[in-house]
């Protein structure tokens, strides 16, 4: 498979270090040992760390970063067991943007939240829950806000969201995942994303990890600090 | 590319076999994890990365003409994807939440030795990575690549378009390179016994890191 590995045995040390110019004879025999710990490469490096004992320390050292270094690479390169390929169909369409948003939106899902966060609509009426002594009497009573358009509901949502702290606030860029020439012959009908920032309590965090068997699991989020945590 | 189950597979792939693709995407994918590691800016996530290349795999594997040249394609498509990365400027507004969960916290604890300490460990290894994101391009990637299972010589060749000695030789250098800066920044990667024999190698007759860096930095990549 490895054809250099698998000739390693029998292959001298200098003919082996040709492709870029001379390399570090001591270089490549730690790094074979690091690779494959096999004898040949044992028996030289013994040989060349006999004539320079501070090569001990060097493969000592070797070896550790390594270590150290792939485990953080691993854990690094695990994100992509979790990235799928997406459909054909949105990917030919030229809809790139709105499945990478979809994709994105998805990966967020994996944060499951324990509490129920419910959003009650109530015909084209937002009860206003909190505040209301700062909303304007509506024409059904106090606390109701009157809303006829959807520009109406979203601009009562953002007023009360923010008062309540329930929203954070609105991101100003707004996401364009679609346009096209408008059927009236004039203009162009775009699609795009409005994202606004949120704010809720949860009584427990938690994020999917995989099993030993590959299989998506929660695993909840300890709180910094509380009491039995790891850190 | 040397197997031909794989090259059916490419070929089922350009044809539009859905399924193919996502063989092959699931076989690839963590290395290309690692290519996109190796090059991305420190602002983009690497999980959005390999999203931008899924995307382009799909989008684009019609495109590919040559079975035998996959590997090198789907690098140049992770390559491309970080390159675009490195053009825009970080936008908070495409941030992750992420937090360090029970998960990595038992990792650690499982990667450490006894008598280390998890954390300690896993910053250890963190510091690595972020020196060897110093290492010139051509050194790095085979660098990162050699630590993904099933990842030798070969298949860093096929992948980088080089030959098997050129990637041994690049990960001989490349692993000194990188003792000799985590000597230098102070990560305790084989204790004072390390720090001495770097010093001694300097001092003698092994040829010096400073010089080489400078001079692969220009490199053959």
């Amino acid at each position: 498979m490895d054809s250099i590995e698998s000739r390693r045995v029998v292959e001298p040390v200098a003919e082996m270090v040709s492709g870029e110019g001379d390399a570090d004879e001591r270089d490549v025999l730690i790094t074979r040992i690091i690779n494959r710990d096999d004898a040949v490469s044992w028996e030289r490096f013994t040989e060349a760390a006999g004539r320079e004992p501070g090569a001990w320390r060097e493969l000592a050292a070797a070896q550790r970063n390594h270590a150290m270094m792939c485990r953080a690479v691993l854990r690094e390169v695990r994100a992509a067991d979790a990235v799928e390929l997406p459909t054909h169909s949105a990917a030919e369409a030229g809809a790139s943007i709105a499945t990478a948003w979809s994709m994105r939106l998805s990966r967020w899902g994996g944060w499951a939240v324990a509490a129920a966060v419910t959003f009650a609509w109530v015909g084209t009426m937002i009860r206003a829950e909190h505040h209301a002594s700062s909303m304007t009497a509506g024409p059904t009573g106090e606390g109701w806000i009157p809303v006829k358009t959807a520009d109406d509901a979203l601009s009562a949502y953002r007023k009360l969201g923010l008062d309540s702290g329930r929203v954070v606030g609105e991101v100003p860029d707004l996401v364009m995942v679609d346009s096209k020439p408008s059927g009236t012959g004039q203009g162009y009908e775009i699609v795009y994303i409005r994202q606004f920032v949120e704010r809720t309590v949860v009584p427990d965090l938690y994020r999917f990890s995989t099993d030993e068997r590959g299989n998506s699991v929660p695993v909840r989020v300890s709180r910094p600090g509380a009491p039995g945590d790891g850190l | 590319m040397t197997d031909p189950g794989q090259e059916q597979l490419v070929e089922a792939a350009i044809r539009g076999d859905r399924e193919a693709l996502r063989l092959l995407w699931h076989t690839h994918r963590r290395w290309v994890a690692a290519v996109l590691l190796a090059h991305k800016p420190r602002h983009a996530e690497l999980d959005d990365l390999l999203q931008e290349v899924a995307m382009s795999v799909v989008a684009k594997i019609g495109g590919l003409r040559e079975a035998g040249a996959f590997k090198p394609w789907l690098r140049a498509v992770a390559l491309n994807a970080a390159k675009t990365a490195a053009r825009k400027r970080a936008s908070g507004t495409n941030r992750v939440l992420r937090v360090l969960g029970v998960t990595e916290r038992e990792e650690d604890q499982a990667a450490a030795e006894p008598g280390e300490h998890p954390v300690a460990v896993a910053e250890e290894g963190r510091r690595l990575m972020a020196l060897a994101a110093t290492l010139p391009d051509g050194y790095r990637e085979p660098l990162l690549m050699r630590c993904l299972n099933g990842m030798g010589y070969t298949e860093i060749g096929q992948v980088m378009g080089l030959p098997e000695t050129t990637i041994e030789t690049r990960i001989a250098r490349g692993r000194r390179m990188l003792r000799e800066l985590a000597e230098q920044s102070g990560v305790d990667a084989g204790g004072e016994g390390a720090q001495a024999a770097v010093g001694a190698r300097r001092s003698g007759g092994w040829r010096g890191g400073e010089n080489e860096r400078k001079q692969v930095s220009h490199g053959q990549h």
